[in-house]
């Protein structure tokens, strides 16, 4: 049969050598009219590679740490100076939670058919990205799919108009509930007062509707027997003021104020096991939530970016398991109050034909008060990273 | 509540100082006399050239080295030698540089859209859940938030 299956005139010997010659006559058209097209094109390419350390994975009073590693590539091809084309991955490996480790990876093409000099500008975005964790979360795994359009309008050179249209489908694939889809809309109004300070209002809505498993009369969940499920819609709004202006030649001031508002039934309900951390609900909040920053750039091309916020976040009631043996569910309020600070510290070093290396040092702290005890933690984040653009 | 009430009370005073404090040439112009515009909220410039890309304008770019074709353009250092620098620039950029003198132009939005997965910075774990700079986002996550982490292009 080895033979017989190696001999250059047996036919399907002869099939598999056409299929070969045909893939690689493909290839190679492709790699033709990439390589034609490319002509005229600018391809940009960058590298990072970093380490970190998180004090807290879970987002919860266990305190969980781990360490991680993690490299990525990304290329921008742009075939005119209106279009960019990008493509990226992204691997993260713990080094106790290897199941935790992820790969991500995006597409993107963004179009701004409109001049630099117009006062009108449109730009069109689509983005997939995918990220695909270990087995043990694997529940986790996502594809999410974005297209919008941005319309600006420069009214005045102190007065600028801008609104956004999106639609977005987040797929969690190897999970029943938690997939959600939807559109947002954004209007936004920035203002340049008094020579150099910026104001911006944004306001947005967006309506999204998740899958959720049926609650049936009791409050119990039926999930497997029938496999019923639901998808559930609902509104969210937002509004942020910002400010931001120079201070001096080499810091950048910005303040923010927002409030967001779920519009929800008061019966209302997630499932707890999910709530934190991976939850595809983990943004069902509402609440009033403020944030300061300062950017400073010394000399030497050292950039230092200084933040804080705080927010008061009144999430969706939570149905939870009373025990683990159990199928009785019972329901849960939660508040939180979280206050992060961070530090970023980068700098941008220039090598040979425009190429840029850039090490970027971050420290970040969190600390989150909540009415459900469970949630009471704190974290501490420290990172090394190592950007490289050629 | 009382980390609340000394985050708003640092939060005035803050606003006070800022608008009391006087801001410097170098940020309010670009060479070409271009109005201040801050439509990505860093308290920076937008208008101001950045001809390396690496988000430092190029007055307070030491390591920006003139391009050979732009005559008498920006040194080391020094802002607004060539009045006409604007011109020059626009003739010289890159396809990159251009699309993204455009997409700054078009503002934030369009930048944030994309690669919103990122990561509790840079870690990949955690969700977009309604955090980080771009706050209170009642839409897609826009990858400014704790699990975003990706710096894109701009200062």
């Amino acid at each position: 049969m080895m033979v017989l299956n190696c001999h250059p005139n047996s036919s399907e010997t002869k099939k598999r050598g056409l299929t070969v010659k045909r893939s690689i006559r493909n290839v190679l058209l492709v790699v033709f009219v990439l390589m034609a097209s490319s002509l005229n094109a600018e391809v940009v390419t960058e590298a990072t590679i970093g380490s970190g350390y998180q004090g807290n994975l879970f987002n919860d009073s266990n305190s969980t740490s781990d360490s991680y590693a993690s490299i990525g590539m990304g290329l921008k091809y742009y075939p005119l100076a209106s279009t960019q084309f990008s493509a990226g991955a992204q691997y993260n490996a713990f080094t106790s939670y290897s199941d935790l480790s992820n790969l991500s990876g995006h597409l993107s093409a963004i179009f701004i058919p409109t001049p630099e000099a117009s006062p009108f500008s449109i730009a069109l975005v689509g983005d997939l990205g995918v990220r695909r964790f270990g087995k043990l979360y694997e529940l986790y795994d996502q594809v999410e799919a974005t297209v919008g359009a941005d319309l600006g309008y420069r009214v005045t050179p102190w007065a600028y108009l801008q609104s956004s249209v999106t639609y977005f489908e987040n797929n969690y694939s190897n999970s029943d509930f938690g997939s959600s889809r939807g559109f947002s809309l954004v209007m936004l109004v920035n203002l340049t007062v008094l020579k150099t300070n910026a104001l911006s209002l944004k306001a947005d809505y967006s309506h999204r509707s998740f899958d959720q498993p049926t609650l049936t009369q009791e409050g119990s969940v039926n999930t497997q027997a029938n496999g019923q499920d639901k998808s559930e819609a609902f509104d969210i709004t937002g509004i942020v003021l910002q400010y931001s202006r120079p201070l001096g030649e080499r810091t950048g001031l910005n303040l923010s104020i927002g409030h967001r508002q779920l519009h929800v039934n008061n019966d209302y309900t997630v499932l707890g096991y999910t709530i934190d951390y991976l939850s595809p609900w983990s943004d069902l909040w509402e609440g009033m939530s403020f944030s300061g920053g300062l950017k400073h750039i010394f000399h030497r091309q050292i950039t230092t970016e200084l933040s804080f916020a705080y927010y008061d976040k009144n999430y969706v009631d939570v149905m939870e398991l009373a025990d683990t043996d159990s199928e009785t569910y019972w329901r849960d309020t939660r508040d939180d109050k979280l206050t992060t600070m961070s530090l970023s510290i980068s700098k941008s070093i220039s090598i040979q034909n425009g190429k840029q290396l850039t090490p970027v040092i971050y420290v970040g702290y969190r600390k989150n008060q909540s009415t459900t005890s469970f949630f009471d933690y704190e974290d501490i984040l420290a990172s090394i990273s190592l950007k490289m653009g050629f | 509540m009382k980390t609340r009430n000394i985050l708003l009370t640092a939060f005035a005073i803050l606003s006070l100082v800022a608008l009391t404090s006087p801001a410097i040439q170098a940020q309010t112009c670009d060479g070409n006399g271009t109005n201040f515009v801050d439509l990505n909220g860093d308290g920076f410039n937008d208008n101001a050239p950045d001809h390396d890309g690496d988000g430092i304008p190029n007055g307070l770019d030491e390591d920006y080295v003139k391009n050979a074709q732009d005559g008498a353009g920006y040194q080391k250092g020094k802002l607004g030698e060539n009045k006409s620098e604007g011109m020059v620039q626009n003739g010289t950029m890159t396809k990159s540089q251009k699309f993204n003198r455009l997409q700054s132009f078009n503002g934030t939005m369009t930048q944030k859209r994309t690669g919103a997965q990122g990561g509790m910075n840079g870690s990949g774990a955690g969700v977009c859940d309604g955090t980080g700079g771009g706050m209170n986002g009642s839409g897609v996550c826009d990858g400014t938030g704790p699990n975003g982490g990706q710096k894109r292009g701009g200062k």
